[in-house]
């Protein structure tokens, strides 16, 4: 009645199906935090493409000073954007955390754009952003009317968890924009 | 269990031995091609810097404040001088060839560390591959940017003319 080898047989065939379901979960997993983590990739550097269009514009169309405010992570400048021949205010600026409250991610912010005066939400899911201004040799400074060139680096996390995990990406560069080398 | 069962048995422990490893490398080369995805974006983002930043300079240490060439081609740095002058030392470059000798550790936002390299040299208008031992109005600076993260090393060059406004 007691078959031994049966049972030991069962027993092992259970081991390695286990061991299959297990590698199966954990490649799973993998394949949605990578996913996660491509799609943080991805939208960083679109949000990257957009500050580096609009910011390569500074300027342009403008006589006199150009960048009208500068801060750590917002930054207010004039630029003929249409092309009409009247200079229109740009400003960009990171929200406060709390006001993504409907995401998981405590850390994650909204990026605003505002165009004279009209702000829109234009992304979700910057957890930081800063600016840095330099001049002509490529010195830090805070004098607008010296600035040449301006550093962008930021950080995106997905508004929401996988397993404990959030995917996430930073880029960072610097846009010299065309306008402001005339100066 | 007789020795062909035990047989079986240890084929399939080492037939299951070997998927796992498998599917380990393959979640390794996953997880390495994200962040290698992610060097590659910053760094490329770098060099653009990088040449941009020279395009703000002046084409050579002869033209610097838009000073006109009366000499042509003799007036520029000889092609062997190509280089930053003594006492220069970035960010205080005053002309494009001066990134020909750009060496930089940079720390990317992402906490990446890329090792930056320029180099520099003449070019003609009708071979701009080739670098030329004698001036010319072109010069061909290319920055190469190399990570641990990274398997190969990217060059991205651009070629700055000389011009002047009179």
């Amino acid at each position: 009645m007691f078959d031994a080898e049966l049972i030991g047989t069962y027993f092992i065939a259970g081991v390695f199906i286990l061991a299959l379901l297990n590698v199966n979960e954990l490649v799973m997993e993998d394949n949605t935090i990578n996913g996660l983590n491509v799609l943080a990739q991805e939208s960083v550097v679109d949000i990257a493409d957009m500050l580096l269009t609009d910011l390569g514009r500074i300027g342009r169309g403008v006589s006199g000073t150009a960048i009208l405010s500068m801060g750590d992570s917002a930054l207010t400048f004039l630029a003929d954007l249409d092309q009409d021949g009247t200079a229109d205010t740009l400003t960009y600026s990171l929200g406060l955390a709390s006001e993504a409250s409907e995401t998981e991610n405590p850390q994650d912010c909204y990026l605003y754009r505002g165009v004279n005066g009209n702000s829109q939400d234009i992304a979700l899911g910057l957890t930081s952003l800063h600016f840095t201004y330099y001049d002509i040799s490529g010195i830090q400074t805070s004098d607008p009317t010296a600035v040449r060139s301006i550093g962008i680096s930021m950080t995106y996390q997905t508004s929401y968890y996988f397993e404990g995990h959030l995917g996430s990406a930073s880029w960072q560069g610097r846009v010299f924009p065309k306008s402001l080398q005339l100066g | 269990m007789g020795r062909t069962e035990m047989l079986i048995l240890l084929g399939a422990i080492a037939i299951f031995g070997r998927f796992t490893l498998t599917i380990n490398h393959s979640r390794y080369t996953n997880e390495f091609w994200i962040i290698q995805t992610e060097a590659q974006s910053n760094a490329s983002a770098l060099v653009a810097q990088y040449l941009d930043e020279a395009a703000q300079r002046a084409f050579d240490e002869a033209t610097i404040d838009g000073a006109f060439l009366s000499g042509g081609t003799a007036d520029l740095t000889a092609s062997s001088l190509l280089g930053v002058e003594s006492g220069e030392t970035y960010p205080n470059f005053d002309d494009v060839d001066d990134y020909g000798s750009l060496s930089l550790t940079v720390t990317g936002a992402n906490g990446i560390t890329y090792q930056i390299q320029g180099r520099v040299c003449y070019v003609s208008s009708a071979d701009p591959t080739t670098p030329q031992t004698t001036q010319t109005y072109y010069k061909k600076l290319t920055i190469t940017v190399s990570s641990e993260f990274m398997t190969s090393s990217h060059a991205f060059s651009r070629i700055f003319s000389y011009y002047h406004v009179g």
